[in-house]
């Protein structure tokens, strides 16, 4: 009886938790953006049972077998809340963090058009106060050359007129200057 | 001696139950094409929990004789319980896998 106890606890206490673990390493591998997470619960998996096989007779070989039964099962406890449920609160964290961008819930609203209102307001220009500070206005030229005279040659003097014509009859029909 | 080992059970054993449940409810307010073997695995961590729970409790208040009858089903109780605990991790390990295949 005592020997298939011994198997039993040797079995489930021992070999199924490393097998977990092993498993749970090899999965790591492909569980990409949350490796770290998995390979963790695996460790823990597989190293926690061995304190906890090995705290009772640590226990007997210290104190009396009352208080090392009590505190070999009070300590085993605790040891067993910490070998399955910190793994699977680490899982859990690993597959939330894996699923998030596929499950974010209802699609956001879409942005408005335009220009950002949240990105920062473009820096404009302060108006100047006053004139600008430049350099003073400069002084004047020296005097210029005389003037010349007209580039072109004095032209000859002015046609002269025709002679006036015979003096002016008068059309047939009109009546003759008065007489003298 | 018995009292203490009898709290430290039930708080134990308690607690992760309590820890199944929050686990069941978790996986179940995922959308439905995302439970996969998560939701298995939160199941069968609850029910492992119940069981080692159940088991601790009726050896320790001595309801069972663990040399008669009762040390069979004490024993079956132990296999069952661990392999519901070892399970559940071993599904989610599972999910987050696929989860991350079907996110590339």
């Amino acid at each position: 009886m005592f020997g298939t106890y011994a198997a039993v606890g040797l079995v489930t206490g021992l070999l199924l938790p490393i097998a977990l673990g092993v498993t749970l390493l090899v999965l790591a591998g492909r569980a990409v953006g949350a490796a770290g997470l998995v390979r963790t619960a695996a460790i823990l998996i597989m190293v926690l049972p061995l304190l906890s096989l090995g705290i009772t007779p640590v226990a007997m070989a210290l104190t009396d077998p009352i208080t090392a039964l009590t505190v070999g099962g009070v300590v085993r406890s605790l040891l067993t809340l910490v070998t399955y449920g910190l793994p699977v609160i680490l899982l859990l964290v690993a597959l939330r963090k894996v699923s998030r961008p596929r499950s974010a819930g209802t699609p956001g609203r879409r942005p408005p058009y335009g220009p950002d209102p949240r990105a920062p307001r473009p820096q404009w220009p302060t108006p100047g106060h006053g004139p600008g500070h430049g350099p003073p206005p400069g002084q004047g030229g020296p005097p210029g050359p005389p003037a010349q005279g007209s580039p072109f040659p004095e032209g000859p003097p002015p046609a002269q007129g025709p002679h006036g014509g015979p003096p002016h009859r008068p059309r047939p029909g009109q009546n003759p200057p008065p007489g003298r | 001696m018995l009292i203490t080992l009898l709290v430290s059970s039930l708080v134990t054993y308690g607690l992760l139950f309590v820890l199944g449940v929050a686990f069941v409810v978790f996986t179940a307010l995922a959308p439905p094409g995302r439970r996969g073997p998560a939701l298995t695995g939160a199941l069968l961590f609850c029910l492992g929990a119940l069981m080692e729970l159940i088991r601790s409790l009726t050896v320790h208040l001595a309801i069972i004789d663990l040399s008669q009858d009762g040390g069979a089903l004490n024993l079956i109780l132990n296999i069952a319980a661990s392999l519901c605990l070892l399970g559940g991790p071993a599904l989610l390990g599972a999910a987050v896998v696929k989860s991350v295949r079907e996110g590339r």
